[in-house]
């Protein structure tokens, strides 16, 4: 890892501690020997009060590569989450974290974090990245919503 | 618009609270005669002093100057709106001098006026107008001096500020100190005018800072000008005037302004020294006190000092640090006497806002002692536990004291102190520190003062994160804090988690398992006995997750020697679900349901996590499994009428369900005695008259199925006995049901629900991958002869109920039915052949099921499913088809479909290129050898490639790049499709750049591939292709010629890429993001 993007990890780590949105969490793993795991991350995303989401808080991963905060990180919920806009993989399909389309450095874990937030309420139709949410959310709203509720409840606090 | 009286009618019309007119008319009328020529003249009649003009028509004659400001062009223009803003400044600040009260409604007017003139500071100063030489003024070196000066001279008289020469002379004019002092002196508003002035520039230029290239320039100027004079102004103010009220939040106001303005420049500029205006701030907080100002100074300067530390610490030198530290911690190096009573200051401040109930105010000395000590956590570090260090060790004594007693202020957290939870962050930052030190630094007993700190920490937090204090704050009806306390929460969990480094098993883990299994707790009534579990079940939980309990027999055997541990956790969830009423009145206060909810949550928590362990004891398991299902059974025997309470029943299902299938994950085979007990309750949960979720049914059935799954000690029949007795529960309920005359939302649902518990069910009996079970696979060749065999019939008994619920006419459109049906008959295709499974059907059930209900399902939504289905089938069973069924699926499932649905329909166009793809991935011999290949494939998905459609476009490139480019070909179906591509490639050249050519920017990527393939495995030809097909899109010879040299040389996706857009540019004639 170069220093800039440690140092910039433990920035971040710093930032986070002081000022996160409530009901978020977010830290780096731990390595087998016990110490930190700054490039891999885990973090939690509570849905929006008043939203299908709202019941549960959807877990991320998220990897710094080495050449942060150039690059993006990567950032991933479980495999086979249930969302337009984000693959099979897990991998969530997002602007702000596509180096060619908005990624900047400036960009804060915070920042990262409360976008997915919004994503998850309101989906991209542009950028659908799996094709069962993709089309119920676009063809089958009741059957969309029914299953977003019952996701929810999988990732429930 | 002719009258001055019109347009001041207009004003005030726009500022009336009940406008007559429209005010968006009204708004344009008057943005035009600000821009337009007259736009100063204007100005000056409305700024008249003599006039008697509102406050509102003055401000907004200060407000036409900021607009001709903004559109003035020549600099004659700009000369004479400097002379009008400083001629109104000066006979306004005059007259409020004269009479503050009086005039006080002038302040608006002059503020505006102060700010076009910092506008101006700033234009005249501005690098960009350095080759300028004909700018009547080029240099303003301090407007600070000019009002000064122009102030001190004003007799009365406007006209002497017109004089050109007068202004040019006081814009160069530099006061000296001493007349500085007099000119404030002289009057208090004078000196509250020049405050305001000084806050005002440097607040507009931090502003600005953002927006404009450079401005080192004027930074510089600042430094050797303006900034002398500012810091004078500001020191006198501090040490003479801070005790004057009325000045009080001026003079505040321009030195934070200052400290912003200064800090912002700090990167940039040579270091604006501030240790003064510091030294005379933390003298004005230590003269604060309950007499003289009831601690408004003080509480004024810890802001200040706040803001400093949480930005830009280091803006203040190393001596004021020791200075700020003597007086927060009391840690003195020196033998200075009138250091105690520094610290005793803090002391009193303390008690003051404790006293008084000053929350906020203690919120914020929290934020800045916290911030300050985290200034340098390192040098901290070092003095408590290095050999670094050269402080003397009663030093570090105190140091740890104060941190220990700031940690522990006697107060609620969240709600009455915030040092707790500040130093929740502090103490993180300490333990990292102390992990990286490098272990030769380290002093002989570091480990051991580490051990007694970070013990005592966790020993002060544990009260702390009680969720009595969470029923305090709940007492105080403040619901939004019961977030941050949760975050406080979730702060000292992380906490102990990095403390886990330090303290290891024997110092945090292993007294949190004593404290909650040491005694039997059963008899008692008190509810705080509760609360001290859950605290320390709430940190032990998370630091048993990170480690692999059934893997460490240390902690085990500490499980092992507490054995209350389990026993008590269940009472504490017993607690929660059966008689938390006994202790809190819910119904009266139902926020009281979050600390039920979090008693249950933290004691299902650590159930789930002790799975790991029940493996290897499972003495307590089956305690624990039967408080979990009466758990259930109470929070869903009865559907509660009260919303509030059902809200909070369903979120404790949700709890205990989610724990159940942990722990029947885990503990599968230590469950098996109990299947058949598990069995009956699912039979029950399963009725339609059971009040369960459909979640909870689901999960309850994929528990069970875990149990079954390991059931093969005793053969395959009796693995069987327990999934036919599942399968014939819910076949009966689904008849049941399907034998009514009418159907409703309820039962569809009810029926999709149990439809969906099958699939759960198979999902279950998926032999896990890291589960070796030996039983099994010495017993693998007889399952899987039974499973083949079926000699139950489960498969065709389960494939007829599928049937009889698709051919029921209130389900078979319903594309949901077939979504489940499909995830049922697919759940075994992927598993290797000799997999043993109840679901595994034949390649002919599933062709015959999806042949079957295709034709009278709503194909709109359905398709996708069956092809999902069709898919998985291609992949298990490829080398069973062949191109004519292949060409028998494509026909029965997408070309007698075609014309009706799927061609006018982007998402089923996408699932029959995607599934076409999936064949070429998997066995393109099947597709390419196919009579449909050639007579509807190739030349329907050709044109397909210039749609408009986004998802259609995506597909149906990826189609063409896999026929190009396809390592899964033998050589034969190389040959062929070679020639195939050479007898279309003018086609499909032409079409694929027409739709590029036509498509939109954001869609170009999409074609990238393909090209490049083409390029790539036919590049003489593609060549000769684009240089036919591109004079026909459009006449521009040289972007063609210059993209397909280019692309012919280009390596590499993004780069091609970039040659593809910037032909589309050129082509479109739109200027490209980059230029």
């Amino acid at each position: 890892m170069s220093s800039l993007c440690l140092q910039r990890l433990q920035e971040e780590r710093k930032k986070w501690r002081k000022d996160h949105p409530f009901g978020f969490f977010a830290k780096p793993t731990k390595k087998q020997d016990g110490s930190l795991n700054l490039q891999r991350w885990e973090a939690g995303i509570p849905g929006k009060e008043g939203t299908l989401w709202h019941e549960g808080v959807y877990p991320l991963t998220i990897e710094y590569p080495d050449e942060y905060p150039s690059k993006p990180p990567k950032v991933k919920l479980p495999a086979g989450f249930y969302h337009p806009n984000v693959y099979p993989s897990g991998t969530i399909c997002l602007s702000i974290l596509n180096e060619d389309q908005d990624w900047r450095p400036a960009i804060t874990l915070k920042q990262i974090c409360l976008g997915i937030q919004d994503l998850l309420d309101s989906p991209n139709p542009n950028s659908p990245a799996q094709e069962p949410a993709w089309r119920a959310f676009s063809k089958n709203k009741a059957e969309y919503e029914k299953k977003i509720a019952l996701q929810a409840k999988q990732y429930s606090k | 618009m002719s009258s001055i009286d019109e347009v001041v009618k207009l004003i005030e019309n726009l500022y009336s609270p009940n406008p007559t007119v429209d005010v968006n008319q009204t708004q344009l009328t008057l943005q035009s005669l600000q821009k337009s020529n007259d736009g100063s003249r204007l100005a000056v009649e409305l700024l008249s002093v003599s006039s008697n003009f509102s406050p509102n028509v003055k401000y907004f004659g200060a407000l036409t100057l900021t607009v001709q400001l903004n559109t003035a062009q020549e600099n004659s223009a700009n000369w004479n709106l400097l002379k009008y803003n400083l001629n109104y400044l000066i006979q306004y600040s005059a007259l409020y001098a004269s009479n503050p009260s009086h005039h006080g409604s002038l302040f608006i007017t002059i503020k505006k006026l102060m700010s076009n003139l910092s506008l101006i500071f700033m234009n005249i100063n501005d690098s960009e107008n350095d080759n300028e030489p004909e700018n009547l003024l080029t240099s303003w070196s301090n407007p600070l001096d000019t009002f000064v000066t122009l102030l001190s001279a004003y007799n009365g008289s406007p006209e002497q500020i017109n004089d050109d020469q007068l202004v040019q002379q006081a814009i160069q004019h530099v006061v000296p100190y001493n007349d500085l002092i007099n000119f404030i002196s002289t009057s208090p508003s004078f000196n509250e005018l020049l405050l305001i002035l000084a806050e005002i520039i440097v607040e507009d230029l931090t502003k600005y800072q953002s927006m404009r290239h450079s401005m080192s320039k004027i930074h510089e100027l600042v430094h050797s000008k303006l900034y002398v004079t500012a810091m004078a102004l500001l020191n006198f103010n501090l040490i003479n005037h801070i005790t004057n009220n009325k000045m009080t939040d001026v003079i505040f106001n321009a030195v934070s302004a200052w400290i912003n303005y200064v800090s912002m420049t700090r990167a940039t500029n040579n270091r604006m020294d501030l240790s003064e205006l510091f030294q005379n701030l933390l003298n004005v907080m230590l003269n604060s006190n309950e007499e003289v100002d009831g601690f408004i100074n003080g509480e004024k300067v810890i802001s200040v000092l706040g803001n400093v530390f949480s930005n830009d610490p280091t803006l203040m030198n190393f001596d004021l640090r020791s200075q700020v530290e003597v007086i927060f911690l009391g840690v003195s190096r020196t033998s200075d006497q009138s250091d105690a009573t520094k610290n005793g200051w803090m002391l009193q401040y303390m008690n003051h806002l404790v006293t008084n109930e000053m929350t906020s105010a203690l919120k914020d000395l929290a934020i800045c002692i916290v911030d300050f000590l985290q200034v340098n956590t390192l040098d901290l570090c070092n003095k408590l536990f290095t050999n670094i260090s050269t402080v003397h060790i009663s030093i570090t004594q105190q140091y740890i004291k104060v941190l220990l007693q700031l940690t522990n202020f006697p107060l609620i957290p969240v709600i009455q102190e915030f040092f707790s939870v500040k130093m929740a962050d502090f103490w993180a930052d300490l333990a990292d520190s102390f992990i990286n030190l490098a272990p030769e630094t380290l002093s002989p007993n570091a480990s051991q003062i580490a051990i007694d700190i970070f013990q005592q920490a966790v020993n002060i937090y544990l009260p702390k994160v009680s969720l009595l204090n969470k029923q305090k704050i709940l007492d105080e009806n403040d619901i939004s804090m019961v977030h941050e306390f949760d975050d406080f929460r979730n702060a000292v969990v992380d906490l102990s988690q990095s403390l886990w480094n330090i303290l290891g098993n024997e110092h945090l883990a292993n007294v949190l398992m004593d404290g909650i299994g040491n005694n039997d707790v059963s008899g008692t009534n008190d509810l705080n006995v509760f609360y001290q579990i859950e605290s320390m079940g709430f940190l032990l939980n998370a630091l048993l997750t990170d480690m692999s309990l059934g893997q460490s027999p240390w902690l085990v055997g500490r499980l092992n020697k507490n054995r209350f541990f389990v026993k008590n956790i269940i009472l504490q969830f017993n607690t929660g679900v059966f008689n938390f009423h006994t202790y809190l009145n819910c119904d009266a206060h139902p926020n009281y349901n979050l600390i039920k909810l979090d008693f249950i949550r933290t004691s299902t928590n650590l159930m789930a996590t002790l799975a790991d362990y029940f493996k290897s004891d499972p003495t307590d398991l089956s305690f624990c499994i039967e408080a979990l299902f009466q758990g259930l059974e109470s929070c869903t025997s009865q559907n509660n009428p009260n919303p509030v309470q059902k809200e909070y029943n369903d979120k404790m299902e949700v709890l205990i369900i989610k724990t159940i299938t942990t722990v029947c994950e885990k503990c599968r085979e230590q469950l098996t005695q109990y299947l058949m007990h598990f069995v009956g309750v699912l039979n029950t949960l399963t009725r339609p008259d059971s009040n369960v979720s459909t979640f909870t049914r689901g999960k309850l059935t994929r528990s069970i199925g875990y149990i079954v799954e390991c059931m093969v000690s005793q053969g395959p029949e009796e693995q069987a006995k327990y999934i036919v007795e599942i399968l014939n529960s819910i076949e009966n309920f689904i008849n049941q049901c399907l034998s009514l005359s009418q159907q409703n939302k309820e039962q569809k649902e009810y029926i999709h629900n149990l439809l969906s518990c099958i699939s759960e069910l198979g999902s279950s009996l998926i032999h896990p991958d890291e589960i070796q079970n030996e039983g099994l696979i010495q017993r693998l060749p007889e399952f899987h002869n039974y499973w083949l065999n079926d000699p139950l019939q489960c498969r065709p008994k389960l494939l007829s109920l599928l049937d009889r619920v698709l051919t029921h006419p209130a389900y078979g459109k319903d594309s949901s039915f077939i979504e489940v049906s499909c995830l049922i008959l697919g759940k075994t295709l992927g598993l290797p052949d000799d997999e043993p499974h109840f679901l595994k059907y034949s390649m002919q059930d599933i062709m015959n099921f999806i042949l079957r209900h295709i034709q009278s399902c709503e194909l709109t939504t359905s398709l996708p499913f069956f092809v999902y289905l069709l898919e998985k089938l291609l992949i298990q069973f490829k080398t069973q088809l062949s191109s004519g069924e292949i060409d028998f699926l494509f026909d029965k499932i997408f070309l007698q479909f075609y014309s009706q649905y799927i061609q006018n329909d982007p998402d089923l166009l996408q699932t029959m290129i995607n599934f076409s793809i999936t064949v070429l991935e998997t066995s393109p011999s099947l597709i390419i050898n196919s009579s449909h290949w050639t007579s509807f494939i190739l030349p329907t998905f050709l044109r397909l490639l210039p749609s408009h459609e986004k998802f259609t476009v995506v597909a149906v490139t990826k189609f063409w790049s896999k026929v190009i480019n396809n390592k899964k070909y033998s050589q034969q179906d190389l040959e062929l499709t070679r020639s195939q591509i050479l007898s279309r490639g003018q086609e499909l050249t032409y079409h694929t750049m027409y739709g590029l050519f036509h498509t939109q920017r954001s869609d170009i990527n999409s074609y990238t591939e393909l090209i490049r393939s083409l390029v790539a495995k036919f590049p003489m030809e593609t060549k000769n292709w684009l240089i036919i097909t591109l004079p026909q899109l459009c006449d521009n010879a040289l972007a063609h010629e210059k993209f397909i040299s280019k692309l012919f040389v280009t390596r590499g996706s993004r780069a091609a890429g970039n040659v593809i857009l910037n032909w589309w540019l050129e082509c479109s004639s739109l200027p490209s993001y980059n230029n």
